[in-house]
């Protein structure tokens, strides 16, 4: 291939402009990566000498009475099936409303974003206060309505639901993505639409949203490694000292149960292999959104990769 | 140019300034011992005096070490993997299970025979987490134990009288049951007695408890039942004298509808908060929540539980108190767990946090009257319920004797949340866990 | 004064107003229940019935709260890493994420999908390996372990939410500049950058947000008091079979003043800089 003096240069430009986060990975991510790989194929506990167990903990996660890790999955696997389309398209929603021309818009803008801004604890701690069954607000308002008032997250059945509900609140990261990103929507192309007659659901579906899908695409991606990590709520809104994961290890999400297996079990080989298994999922939804995308995302100034 | 440049220069100076800064060196000099510890506002400064005071008169410097307990065994975990070990301190109690098999503590029985000061007959019995009758790998933190509190104004406001405070006095099961049906109310006034109660829109509970172990624990307990079986080798709970007792507390939620359900209370931040503002008549809790009633000033009260099939008891429950075997300071580190089981303990006694782990505090009246109230942290039925329970009427909760605590625990408390629910009963659900959790169990901790 | 790009002309839908008017309230609800719990003490955090009024609220708690710990200087702590945490991301991830947009090379993909794993991992898997690490280099108790990722590409997160931006920017300048023989740092800092605003404010606000609340980093990084972040000291209040929820919400309530007061400034320059000049018609 030939390689001209422009396209060296341009390579070379490449790899040191890339160079902080190569490095960055090496020292923070692949090292740690390696370590937690070998640690879950042995029984360290800390303070222990680790013994060599070969794939022993992944065994056990998968056959052993140790039900857990089973229903942790399927808390986590409903949690991100219900929470990413929900936060994505709320979000979105959010932008395009605010995306128009009203008077206080700035406000509406800060209101909808300021969840974000408190420490997520300390929200988890309010929406756990507003969901109590008996004497929360929520179920007063219910209540006062005339309907039956629901367990919230006091229930096998409602707490994924309730705790999707909460994290809706918490789209003001995405909603001012996506509100920069239709600012970058050339108007010519909405006025060109106007002109052939089109109304605001065709600008929405024939401009907006392949201009957008960048973002959509990102922000999707993005809250699915994030949903597949959520831990601060759960460990808040249904755990304590004793016991996580909610009634029934209903919401046992997938990092709380990492997070028990090494610090209330103390087992650090198997909390390291219930990692790898994460992180290789998450490998495995990334590549396959990367590989989607190229048929559905519209890039304007790049190459696509 | 110029400018990005000099823009450039201040980024470095502030990032020099950001990473240089903070790593003052230790002096070395004096001795400095690290002290972990977790626990309330009041605690942290209770516990921050005392190191101070200590530091003071020993001449050693403590560092003490401030840890959220739920982040504790995180935070601790990394310490001692990176070999920054804290000298002494609190533990939880399943860290302390598993790091106690690797031999990580020092023994507090062999301390106490060479010391000149004090003797194990100085303390309280049963407060030793122990591998065996002659070690003590640590001491409970403090002695804490079970009641039952009530709200007074619930009480007087129903005319129903209060609960007895004396042990020999205590209510049956079934004598406290109809009491607590006559004090959960619902939301159009109607209590759990009378036609038409509706359990769904429920204003006050009759009583509340929580479901981690000790709660229930000291039922069962009580009940005579246990976690393991006598030789420590088999499942105890699928006992009837334990599935009685579990089933009992089960049906207070869901068949006779005087108790919330624990997971649907979780959010309410304490059974204190709780009596207080009345969502519920009576709570079956440990003492340590004197400190905030007390803190409030509220109106209540403390009886003991109610017995079931035998006598009404307590437990004794508590975190334990390490010191470390690595650290390379024994000596100070010694003289500081002391000081803290005793006289440096005296303002966490009077707030009504703790009860304290030394018999002279409980028979030297000028020290009693130092502590004990009556105040409001400490109302009249403390001594009776309270004082006297613990020197007469206690026992070691299970996490004193029990090995893998920890991991059983987890088990056994997910494998309850469909009693508490209704869903299965104690029987049910004890016996569905026994082929599973046979396999965890590891025996007993000899304490005798 | 620069206008806002509003691509419609016309007044918006009739159901727009009405629903952000609904949807703030209900966004807001949960500051306003947190505000009033913390002016109330710990038993009335919660009532028979919820009311909207607090019962006797007084200050007491902001008072015990903020002498607790010692408040400005675990702000000023906060502060020193978050505002070295935003510089050291808004300069690394824009340029990762311009060599990874707008640059030819021929490892260019496949580097970025092995360096996209670094987001798939929850903290605490490496938190223990990296404690060691800065052990090992006498770097803990101090702030370092916590602002040097983000010089040294500032979270994937950022770098791919700046590739997503970039790569929507036509090339043509970038072309042209390079044809006329300017050096790709000059089309990255006065070419790439200034388009960008949008997304750097966006991303800059977002860093600081993150570092702002992080606290797991801090609890297990930082061991001497004096250098406690703010959220490390907001944590406190959580003693375990205490918690004292009344003290945590007055704390927290103070601690989320300066991100709020934060967020309305940069919205300011968000509304101004957000024009995107050179490429509308």
């Amino acid at each position: 291939m030939p390689s001209s003096s422009i396209q060296r240069r341009e390579a070379a430009a490449g790899w040191i402009f890339a160079s902080p986060v190569i490095l960055g990975w090496v020292i923070f991510v692949a090292g740690p990566v390696l370590v937690t790989l070998i640690l879950s194929l042995t029984d360290y506990t800390v303070g222990g000498s680790p013994r060599l167990l070969g794939l022993e903990n992944y065994r056990r996660f998968f056959t052993s009475a140790d039900t857990s890790f089973f229903a942790s999955v399927r808390a986590t696997a409903l949690y991100c099936m219900l929470s990413v389309p929900a936060c994505v398209a709320v979000s979105f929603g959010l932008a395009l409303l605010l995306n128009t021309r009203i008077r206080l818009r700035g406000l509406f803008r800060a209101a909808l974003f300021l969840p974000v801004v408190i420490p997520l604890a300390a929200s988890s701690v309010i929406w756990m206060w507003l969901f109590q069954p008996d004497f929360g607000v929520v179920n007063f308002v219910v209540r006062t309505l005339g309907m039956r008032a629901p367990q919230w997250l006091a229930s096998e059945r409602t707490v994924i639901p309730t705790m999707v509900l909460m994290n809706v609140w918490l789209t003001g990261n995405s909603m001012v993505i996506f509100l920069a990103a239709l600012q970058g929507v050339p108007r010519h192309l909405y006025e060109a639409l106007e002109v052939d007659g089109g109304n605001a659901f065709h600008k929405l579906v024939y401009v907006t949203l392949p201009m957008v899908s960048p973002t959509i695409f990102f922000t999707v991606t993005t809250g699915f490694i994030a949903a597949l990590q959520a831990f601060v709520q759960p460990a808040i809104m249904t755990s304590d000292a004793y016991h996580a994961g909610g009634p029934n290890n209903s919401s046992l999400l997938y990092v709380l149960f990492i997070y028990r297996e090494a610090f209330r079990f103390s087992k650090l080989g198997g909390a390291s292999a219930a990692a790898v298994l994460l992180f290789a999922v998450i490998a495995g939804l990334t590549w396959c959104f990367f590989r989607f995308s190229r048929s559905l995302v519209y890039y304007e100034g790049g190459d696509r990769t | 140019m110029r400018r990005r440049c000099s823009l450039a220069a201040r980024m470095m100076l502030l990032l020099l300034v950001g990473i240089v800064q903070p790593h003052a060196r230790a002096a070395e000099g004096p001795v400095t011992i690290k002290y972990v510890y977790w626990g309330s506002p009041q605690e942290k400064l209770a516990i921050e005096k005392a190191c101070a005071e200590f530091s003071r008169n020993a001449g050693v410097t403590v560092v003490p070490i401030y840890i959220p307990e739920q982040d504790y065994d995180a935070k601790v975990t990394a310490m001692v993997a990176a070999g920054d070990a804290p000298d002494a301190g609190y533990c939880t109690a399943q860290l302390a299970s598993v790091w106690n098999g690797q031999g990580k503590f020092v023994n507090w029985f062999e301390m106490l025979a060479k010391d000149r000061d004090l003797k194990k007959g100085d303390f309280v019995d049963g407060i030793w987490f122990q591998n065996s009758p002659d070690n003590a790998y640590g001491i409970s933190t403090a002695v804490e134990a079970f009641g039952l509190f009530y709200n007074k104004a619930a009480f007087k406001d129903a005319g129903l009288p209060e609960p007895p405070a004396r042990f020999d006095k205590a209510w049956t099961w079934d004598e406290f049951v109809k009491v607590a049906q006559k004090l959960t109310i619902d939301r159009n006034g109607k209590n759990a007695t009378e036609p038409g109660f509706d359990s769904t829109a429920i204003k006050q509970f009759g009583v509340t408890f929580e479901s981690w172990w000790g709660p229930w624990s000291v039922h069962v307990l009580n009940n005579g039942g246990d976690y393991l079986t006598q030789d420590g080798k088999g499942f105890g709970l699928t006992d009837p004298a334990a599935t009685r007792a579990m089933q009992r507390l089960a049906d207070l939620i869901n068949k006779y509808h005087v108790a919330p359900n624990p997971i649907q209370f979780k959010a309410i931040p304490s059974q204190a908060a709780a009596i207080q503002a009345r969502l519920a008549a009576m709570s079956m809790h440990g003492q340590w929540i004197n400190l905030d009633l007390g803190a409030a000033k509220a109106n209540y009260g403390i009886g003991v539980l109610p017995k079931m099939d035998r006598n009404s008891g307590t437990i004794l429950i508590s975190g334990v108190s390490v010191i470390f075997k690595d650290t390379k300071h024994l000596a100070e580190a010694w003289a500081l767990s002391k000081y803290l089981a005793s006289d440096g303990a005296l303002p966490l006694y009077q707030n009504g946090l703790w009860m304290p782990t030394m018999k002279k505090f409980y028979t030297d009246p000028a020290l009693l009257a130092k502590w004990a109230g009556p105040d409001a942290a400490h109302p009249v039925g403390f001594k009776d319920s309270m004082m006297d329970m613990v020197l007469h009427h206690s026992r070691p909760s299970i996490t004193y004797y029990v090995k893998n605590f920890g991991k059983l625990d987890s088990m056994v408390s997910a494998a309850l949340d469909p009693v508490w629910q209704g869903k299965e009963t104690a029987e049910q659900a004890m016996k569905k866990l026994k082929p599973q959790i046979t396999p965890e169990i590891q025996g007993k901790y000899q304490l005798k | 004064m620069n206008e806002e790009q509003i691509p419609r002309r016309g007044r918006a839908a009739w159901f727009v107003y009405p629903s952000l008017v609904l949807l703030t309230a209900i966004f807001l609800f949960p500051f306003y229940w947190m505000v009033k719990s913390s002016l109330v003490d710990l038993g009335s955090i919660f009532q028979p019935t919820p009311s909207l009024v607090p019962r006797n609220p007084s200050l007491a708690n902001y008072v015990t709260a903020l002498t607790m710990f010692p408040f400005w200087r675990f702000f000023l702590n906060s502060l020193i890493v978050a505002v070295l945490t935003v510089l050291g991301t808004l300069l690394t991830a824009s340029m990762c994420a311009f060599s990874f947009s707008r640059l030819r090379w021929q490892w260019r993909s496949r580097v970025f999908s092995v360096v996209l794993t670094g987001m798939m991992l929850p903290f605490f898997v490496v938190m223990i390996p990296q404690f060691i690490m800065w052990r090992f280099l006498g770097l803990t108790n101090g702030f370092t372990p916590l602002i040097a990722p983000a010089w040294f590409g500032g979270g994937v997160f950022n770098i791919f939410l700046l590739r997503q931006f970039f790569l929507a920017i036509p090339r043509d300048l970038d072309e042209a500049a390079v044809i006329d023989g300017a050096s790709y740092a000059r089309v990255f800092f006065q070419i790439v950058l200034p388009l960008s605003k949008p997304a750097l404010i966006v991303v800059g606000l977002l860093t600081f947000l993150a570092s702002w609340n992080d606290y797991l980093a801090p609890l297990i990084f930082i061991t001497s008091e004096d250098k406690y972040t703010l959220m490390l000291g907001l944590n406190m209040f959580l003693g375990g079979y205490t918690a004292q929820w009344n003290y945590l919400m007055a704390a927290t309530c103070a601690v989320v003043l300066p991100s709020v007061l934060i967020f309305l400034v940069a919205q300011k320059y968000l509304m101004e800089g957000i024009v995107m000049t050179g490429l509308k018609g």
